[in-house]
C-alpha cells in the first residue's frame, strides 16, 4: 500500500539511529504542519467521500 | 501453449476459452507451472493455490460447456497479493509476525472474482505490512526482495512487488493490488505493467489487510487499460461490511468515452525535464508528444500547494499505529525484516494527536482545492515515478544526485492524488537507465473521483499509439 521514496533526489543522510530518525521524521512533519495555517472552522477529513 | 498465451490480454484469453481453442484447466495448469518455475526467481509469490485453482478451472470448464457465460474474466488465472484473505489459506501480510495467519473469509474482491469466473492460482508477495512503517531496504519483506524481471538486480518496486512482477514475467494475466501511497503506481512503472489505483471508496477493502483505513485502495495490475478496466468493472462495487465503501459501482464503458479532442489535460514541462532522471528525459518527453498527438489541449499548470508528504505522513502514522498497536506493544514488531520499519512503528506510538488532527484538517483543504482544480482541467498526466527501479542492494533512502526543483511541477501528485482519494493509471512508456535496453518508466494520468473511464480512455489511446505495453522480458 505505501511506496517508499526512490533514491533520486537528495534527502537522507547516513541513517545510524533508526529510533531517532524515525522521530526526528515526525518531528520535521509536526513543523511544517504547524507552519501551515488554516481558518479555525475548517474539520478533519473523517468519514472521507472524496 | 506457447509463451504468447502467457502474454495475451485478457480479451484474447477470453475469446479463445470459448472458442474451445484450449480448456480453462488446460490454460489454468500452464499458468500454475509457469508461477511454481519462475515465479521464486522474482520472490514474487507468497503461496501456490494449486488445488483450489485446479477445482475452480473444472467448475468454469462445465459452465463453458453449457455455453454459460459469465463475462470477460471466466475462466482467466489470477494472482492476488498476499494482504487479500482467502478463506482457509494462509495470509501473511508480507509480515514475519504473521506468516500463517488464516482466514474464514474471502476478501471481497476475491469473491467477485469467484463469482464472474476468474481462477486464482496464487497469493502474491509483498512488502511487509504493505510499508506501512517506512522501510529502508527492498528486502522488507518475508519472502526476500521484490526482483525485477527486467533485471533480476533491480527492485520491482513496493509495496505491491509481487503483483507487478508476477505480471511483467507472465505468470499471471493480472494481479490485484493495493495502495495506500504509490504501492500501485510505483511497481507498475517500475516492472512495465499498467496499474489502476481506482477512487477511494470504489473497491471494498474487506477481508484486506488495514494500513490506514481512511487512504486504503484496492486496485490492478495488468497488461493494458483495457484490460484494467475490465478488471475494475468486477471489482468494483459498494459493500455495506467496507464502511469506506462509497457505495458507487463501475462499469468499463470505452465506447461511450468522450473524444479526446474535448479534453484538457494538465502537465507541468519540469516533470518531463529537469526533475526526471536523465536517462528517461527521453522516454517522458517522446510519451509527452504521443500524449500530445492523442488530440488533448495539453496546459501548463502546476500541482495545489499543500505540504503533503508532511500530511500523509501523520494519517498514515496515526492510523497504522492504532492497527497495529498491540504487535507493536507485545515486541512482536521486532521480528520484521526492515529495522527502519521497527523503528517507524514504535515511533508513530508517540505521534500527537493534534498533528494527525492536524493534518487531517488540512486534508479537507487539499480535496477542495482539487475540486477546484478538475474544474478547470479533465486529468493530469505526469511521469509515474521519476526515473527506473534502483538496484536491489541500494538503500530506498540513499541520497541521489540531483538537486530538488524549485517548480516542483506535479511532484507530490502520489502523496495528493492518495490523500484526495483520486483515481490514476500508470502506462508503460519506455525505457531508461544504466542497463544495456534499459528498465521500464511509466506515465501517470489522473482524473477527478469516479472517473476512471476517462483515464482508462486516455490510456487505451496511448496504448494503440505504442507498444511499450506489449513489450516482454527476456525470463
Amino acid at each position: 500500500m505505501l511506496a517508499a521514496p526512490v533514491p533520486l533526489l537528495a534527502q537522507a543522510p547516513a541513517v545510524e539511529d533508526l529510533a531517532a530518525l524515525a522521530k526526528s521524521q515526525m518531528q520535521a512533519n509536526s513543523d511544517r504542519l504547524k507552519q501551515f495555517k488554516i481558518e479555525i472552522s475548517v474539520e478533519p477529513a473523517f468519514a472521507f467521500k472524496p | 501453449m506457447t509463451d504468447d498465451v502467457f502474454f495475451a490480454p485478457i480479451t484474447d484469453l477470453n475469446a479463445r476459452l470459448r472458442k474451445k481453442e484450449f480448456t480453462c484447466q488446460e490454460l489454468t495448469r500452464a499458468y500454475l507451472d509457469r508461477i511454481e518455475r519462475l515465479g521464486p526467481r522474482y520472490n514474487a509469490l507468497a503461496l501456490l493455490l494449486k488445488e483450489d485453482a485446479i477445482d475452480k478451472a473444472k467448475d468454469v470448464d462445465k459452465e463453458l460447456k453449457r455455453e454459460r457465460y459469465r463475462g470477460m474474466l471466466q475462466g482467466i488465472p489470477y494472482g492476488a497479493k498476499d494482504l487479500l484473505s482467502a478463506k482457509g489459506q494462509p495470509t501473511g501480510w508480507g509480515a514475519r509476525p504473521y506468516a500463517g495467519q488464516v482466514f474464514d473469509h474471502d476478501a471481497t474482491v476475491i469473491k467477485k472474482l469467484a463469482g464472474t469466473g476468474a481462477v486464482l492460482t496464487s497469493k502474491l508477495a509483498m512488502v511487509e505490512l504493505a510499508g506501512g512503517g517506512g522501510y529502508r531496504f527492498p528486502a522488507a519483506s518475508v519472502s526476500g526482495p521484490g526482483l525485477n524481471p527486467w533485471s533480476r538486480s533491480h527492485w520491482s518496486g513496493g509495496s505491491s512487488s509481487g503483483s507487478a512482477a508476477a505480471v511483467a514475467a507472465g505468470l499471471v494475466p493480472f494481479a490485484l493490488g493495493s495502495e495506500t501511497s504509490g504501492s500501485i503506481l510505483t511497481p507498475a512503472a517500475f516492472c512495465g505493467v499498467t496499474g489502476l489505483r481506482p477512487t477511494y471508496g470504489l473497491v471494498s477493502r474487506y477481508g484486506a489487510m488495514a494500513l490506514s483505513w481512511t487512504l486504503d485502495k484496492i486496485g490492478v495490475l495488468g497488461r493494458s487499460a483495457e484490460d484494467c478496466g475490465y478488471v475494475l468493472q468486477t471489482i468494483a462495487g459498494s459493500d455495506a461490511k467496507d464502511p469506506g465503501s462509497a457505495g458507487k459501482s463501475f462499469y468499463y464503458a470505452p465506447q461511450f468515452a468522450r473524444p479526446l479532442s474535448e479534453m484538457t489535460v494538465a502537465y507541468a514541462p519540469v516533470d518531463f525535464d529537469a526533475a526526471v532522471d536523465p536517462t528517461a528525459k527521453a522516454a517522458f518527453q517522446t510519451a509527452l508528444e504521443v500524449v500530445r498527438s492523442l488530440g488533448m489541449k495539453l496546459v501548463e499548470a502546476k500541482i495545489p500547494d499543500f505540504p503533503y508528504d508532511a500530511v500523509i505522513g501523520p494519517v498514515i502514522a496515526g492510523e497504522s499505529a492504532s492497527i497495529f498497536e498491540e504487535l507493536i506493544r507485545s515486541g512482536k514488531v521486532d521480528q520484521l525484516d526492515d529495522k527502519k520499519q521497527i523503528a517507524g512503528l514504535k515511533a508513530y506510538l508517540d505521534l500527537p494527536a493534534t498533528d494527525y488532527l492536524k493534518a487531517m484538517r488540512i486534508r479537507s483543504l487539499i480535496r477542495e482545492a482539487f475540486g477546484e482544480f478538475f474544474a478547470q482541467y479533465d486529468a493530469i498526466v505526469t511521469v509515474s515515478r521519476s526515473g527506473p527501479a534502483s538496484r536491489v542492494s541500494q538503500a530506498l533512502d540513499a541520497p541521489g544526485s540531483r538537486p530538488a526543483q524549485a517548480d516542483r511541477g506535479f511532484a507530490g501528485i502520489i502523496p495528493a492524488g492518495n490523500l484526495a482519494g483520486l483515481p490514476a493509471l500508470s502506462v508503460p512508456c519506455g525505457f531508461a537507465g544504466e542497463l544495456p535496453g534499459g528498465l521500464p518508466v511509466g506515465l501517470q494520468f489522473v482524473a477527478r473521483a469516479f472517473n476512471e473511464n476517462l483515464i482508462l480512455a486516455i490510456g487505451k489511446a496511448f496504448q494503440e499509439r505504442t507498444d511499450w505495453h506489449t513489450k516482454r522480458p527476456k525470463i
